[in-house]
C-alpha cells in the first residue's frame, strides 16, 4: 500500500512509522538556502495575492460606488473684478456701464450668456467671449467692427444722428472713438437708411465701397484723406451694370467718378492727374471722371484755385 | 484537473548519488525533466557511515537536479540497499469463513494480516511486503476472490532492515525539506527496469552489481519470489587489486576500469602494463594476468555466494529467462561468461528500456534510479497517492511554478 496511510495495528512496525522530521543537524547549507528561497517565494506569492485582492476590492468599490467628482476649482466667491480686453476702441468703463453686475453677485450666478448677448446686441461689437475666472473674476474679450464710413441719419426726434457704417454694412453708433480718427472717415451719401426694430438695416453694396476705400487708404493715403463724401446716388451695388458709378466728393478734387470695377487702375490714373495738377500748381480740380475706361476726363475750374469750399456746400 | 507531482527518484549509492526528476505526460508518457549527480561521501556498502557527509553530497545532487529540471521536487522515492536488508517468506493461512466456502474480501484481508503480522526483532522495520502468490486448498491461484475453497493461503516475501540505517537515509532527504513518499529496495527498482513482463512470467534473475553491494531479485510467474543483498561490489575488486598488486586504490580503480576483465584468456599470460606509464621513480611493470586473476577471483566468489543464497530456486527450468546483469560493475568484459558458468544459468547484460531517450541515462549504472522513477510515476498515475495534501498557497505556487 502506498501513501501515508495508517497501518493496521496487527501489522508490525514499518519504515513508515519512522518520523520524517529531521533535526537541525540534518539541514545542510544547501538545504537551508533552499528553504529560505522557498519562504521568500511563498511570501512573494502572498504579497502579490494581497496586492491583487486589494486592487480588485478597491476597483470594484470604485465602480460600484460611482465616480467621485474631484473639485479642481478653487472655492467660488463673489464677483470682484471684470477683466476686459478689446481689439478696438471700446473701454472698460463702457463695458461696466453696459454690463452692470453688482459686486455681491456670486460667481455662479453671473449669467455669462446673457452678458454675451447684451454686448453683441451693440453694433460696434462683432463678437464677444465671456469666461469665469474663479474665484472672483470675470473675463470679457470683444472683437469690434471696423468703421468704414460715417452716416448722418434722421433721428426720431427730427434731427440727425451721426452713426458709423462698418465694413460689413452694419450701421451703429460709435463709442469711444476719437474725433481725430472719425474726421478721417468719409461720409456715406446717396442712400436711404432703412430703420428697423433695432437700429438700421445694413447698407447693401458696402463691400464694393470697402474695396475702394481700403485700397485707397492703404496705397494712396494722401488722396484718401481729402475724400469727404462717398455718394452712392448712382450706384446700386451692381458691378457691371451700365451707368453704375461711385461719386466721391473731396477737398482737392471736388468730384471723382469711379467705375465700380478696376479700382486699382482708376486710382493710379487719379494719382497721376492729381500729381499733374499739383505740378501745375492747380490745388483744386473740379471733376475727374475715371469711369470711362482707360481715359480720364478732367475738368478744371475756369478760375484756377478757387479756394476752400465751405463745408455746407458739399453734397451729402 | 489531475494533479501530478514532480517527483524525484533518489539513489544514494556507494559511488554516487543519482537524482532523477520526472513527471507524467498525459496518460502514458514519462518525462525525465532533470538529473543531478554527486560523488558519494560517507556511504559504504550502501549504508550511511557519515551522516553529515552523506547529507552534503545528497543535497548537492538534489539541488543540481532541481536546477536542471527547473522545478521543485515535491516528493521523493528513495532506494534502499545494504547488508542490513534481509528477507523472509511468510504465509498467512485462514479458513474460508463463508458457509458456502466462497472466498470473500474479509477472508483475503485476514490472510494478508496474518501474513504481515510477524513481529520483527527490536530495531528492525519492514521495508516491503511483497505478495508472491496465493493458494486455495493447496492449489496455486491468481486471485482467490469469489473462488470456492476451505483454506486460503496468502504468501508474502517480507523485506526488513535496520531501523537506524533506514532512518538515516530518510533523514538525509528530510534535511533537504522533502518527505520520502515511498521506499523501494534497489534490487526491485533495477528489476522493474531490466526485466520484461514475459521474462518475469517465465522466471528471471536480475542482478545489479554496484560499487558497494550486489542486489538481486528473482521473478517467477510474474511475481517477485525473492530479493537479497550481497555486500560485495566493484569496490571490493578495487581493494583486492590495491592489496594484491600493492598499488594505490586510485591506480587500482584505473586498472580495473581500463584493463579489467572477468575472464582470463590464454593470451594474457605474457602481457604487462606499466604502473605510471611515464618512467617516474617507482615505476614498475605489472603483469596483466595478475590483474585478471584478482578480478576473476572476486567475481567468481560473488556468483558463488549468489548461487548459494538462491539454492534450488536458481535452475534452468525455474529461471527460464536466465540472468540479467546490470549495475556499473557489469561493464567488466567477460562478466557474462563468468556469471553463466558460475550460476549455471544463461546470463546476459541488461538494457534500459527504449522509452529512456536520453543517451546518458542508458548505461547500467542508472537502472536503479530509472526503476525508482518509473515506480514513482506509475504510483502517481494510478492515483494511489492521495491528492489535496498541498495547502492552498502551495497549490497556487505550483500553478505559478515558482515554489
Amino acid at each position: 500500500m502506498k501513501g501515508k496511510k495508517n497501518i493496521d495495528r496487527a501489522v508490525a512496525r514499518s519504515w513508515r512509522n519512522i518520523s520524517q522530521i529531521a533535526g537541525r543537524k540534518a539541514v545542510t547549507k544547501i538545504a537551508r538556502k533552499r528553504k529560505i528561497l522557498g519562504y521568500c517565494k511563498i511570501s512573494a506569492i502572498g504579497l502579490t495575492m494581497v496586492a491583487v485582492m486589494g486592487g480588485l476590492f478597491f476597483g470594484v468599490r470604485l465602480v460600484v460606488s460611482g465616480y467621485d467628482s474631484i473639485n479642481l476649482a478653487a472655492p467660488s466667491e463673489n464677483l470682484r473684478r471684470i477683466l476686459f480686453r478689446s481689439d478696438g476702441v471700446l473701454s472698460h468703463e463702457w463695458v461696466q456701464e453696459i454690463v452692470r453686475i453688482p459686486i455681491t453677485t456670486e460667481m455662479m450666478d453671473v449669467d455669462i450668456f446673457a452678458i454675451k448677448d447684451l454686448l453683441e446686441s451693440h453694433g460696434q461689437v462683432r463678437k464677444v467671449e465671456v469666461w469665469r475666472r474663479f474665484p472672483d473674476q470675470l473675463e470679457i474679450s470683444i472683437e469690434e467692427r471696423e468703421p468704414l464710413l460715417r452716416a448722418r441719419v434722421p433721428a426720431l426726434d427730427g434731427g440727425f444722428d451721426e452713426l458709423l457704417v462698418a465694413v460689413d454694412g452694419t450701421i451703429y453708433p460709435g463709442f469711444d472713438y476719437s474725433r481725430v480718427d472719425l474726421r478721417e472717415i468719409p461720409y456715406l451719401g446717396g442712400i436711404t437708411f432703412r430703420r428697423e426694430a433695432k437700429g438700421f438695416a445694413p447698407v447693401p453694396s458696402v463691400e464694393i465701397l470697402r474695396e475702394l476705400l481700403v485700397f485707397a487708404r492703404k496705397h494712396y493715403p494722401e488722396i484718401y484723406r481729402t475724400w469727404k463724401v462717398v455718394s452712392c446716388e448712382n450706384f446700386s451695388g451692381a458691378r457691371n451694370r451700365l451707368g453704375e458709378v461711385i461719386k466721391i466728393e473731396g477737398t482737392d478734387v471736388r468730384e471723382i467718378i469711379f467705375s465700380p470695377d478696376g479700382f486699382e487702375g482708376q486710382l493710379e490714373r487719379l494719382a497721376r492727374v492729381v500729381e499733374y495738377s499739383e505740378q501745375r500748381r492747380i490745388s483744386v480740380v473740379k471733376r475727374i471722371d475715371l469711369s470711362v475706361g482707360e481715359q480720364v476726363s478732367v475738368q478744371y475750374y475756369a478760375k484756377l484755385n478757387p479756394g476752400a469750399i465751405p463745408r455746407d456746400t458739399l453734397s451729402r | 484537473m489531475t494533479y501530478n507531482k514532480v517527483i524525484g527518484a533518489v539513489e544514494i549509492g556507494t559511488s554516487k548519488v543519482v537524482v532523477l526528476v520526472g513527471e507524467l505526460v498525459g496518460d502514458k508518457g514519462l518525462n525525465i525533466i532533470g538529473q543531478g549527480e554527486a560523488t558519494t561521501v560517507g556511504v559504504k556498502k550502501g549504508e550511511i557511515v557519515d551522516f553529515r557527509a552523506a547529507s552534503d553530497c545528497t543535497h548537492a545532487a538534489l539541488q543540481a537536479a532541481e536546477r536542471n529540471a527547473g522545478a521543485t521536487i515535491e516528493a521523493v522515492y528513495l532506494s534502499q540497499t545494504g547488508g542490513h536488508l534481509k528477507g523472509f517468506y511468510n504465509r498467512g493461512v485462514v479458513p474460508v469463513s463463508a458457509p458456502d466456502n466462497i472466498v470473500n474480501e474479509i477472508d483475503i484481508q485476514r490472510a494478508v494480516n496474518e501474513a504481515k503480522c510477524k513481529k520483527l526483532p527490536t530495531g528492525r522495520v519492514y521495508i516491503h511486503h511483497i505478495h508472491n502468490g496465493d493458494h486455495l486448498d493447496g492449489r496455486a491461484v491468481t486471485n482467490p476472490y469469489m473462488m470456492q475453497g476451505e483454506k486460503l493461503e496468502v504468501g508474502y516475501w517480507h523485506v526488513h532492515g535496520d531501523e537506524h540505517k533506514v532512518r538515516d537515509h530518510i533523514h538525509v532527504i528530510n534535511g533537504f525539506g522533502l518527505e520520502v513518499e515511498d521506499m523501494i529496495i534497489s534490487s526491485i527498482a533495477s528489476g522493474s527496469m531490466m526485466a520484461r513482463e514475459v521474462e518475469k512470467e517465465n522466471g528471471v534473475l536480475v542482478v545489479d552489481i554496484g560499487r558497494g553491494t550486489t542486489d538481486y531479485v528473482l521473478y517467477r510467474a510474474g511475481r517477485i519470489l525473492r530479493t537479497g543483498v550481497i555486500c560485495i561490489g566493484g569496490d571490493h575488486i578495487t581493494n583486492d587489486l590495491s592489496l594484491g598488486l600493492r598499488i594505490t586504490p586510485q591506480h587500482a580503480e584505473e586498472f580495473k576500469k581500463k584493463l579489467g576483465k572477468a575472464r582470463i584468456d590464454p593470451t594474457d599470460k605474457n602481457e604487462k602494463v606499466w604502473l605510471f606509464g611515464d618512467l617516474t621513480i617507482g615505476e614498475r611493470a605489472i603483469p596483466k594476468l595478475a590483474i585478471y586473476k584478482i578480478i576473476t577471483a572476486r567475481i567468481e566468489e560473488l556468483f558463488g555466494i549468489l548461487k548459494q543464497e538462491l539454492g534450488g530456486a536458481l535452475s534452468r527450468d525455474r529461471v527460464a529467462a536466465g540472468v540479467i546483469l546490470t549495475g556499473g560493475t557489469s561493464r567488466l568484459p567477460g562478466i557474462v561468461d563468468v556469471a553463466s558458468s558460475g550460476l549455471g544459468v544463461e546470463a546476459r547484460l541488461g538494457n534500459n528500456p527504449k522509452w529512456v531517450l536520453r543517451e546518458d541515462l542508458r548505461g547500467p549504472e542508472y537502472s536503479c534510479a530509472l526503476g525508482l522513477l518509473y515506480y514513482g510515476l506509475n504510483s502517481q498515475r494510478s492515483g494511489d497517492v492521495a491528492e489535496g495534501k498541498k495547502g492552498f498557497v502551495q497549490k497556487v505556487a505550483k500553478l505559478l511554478s515558482i515554489a
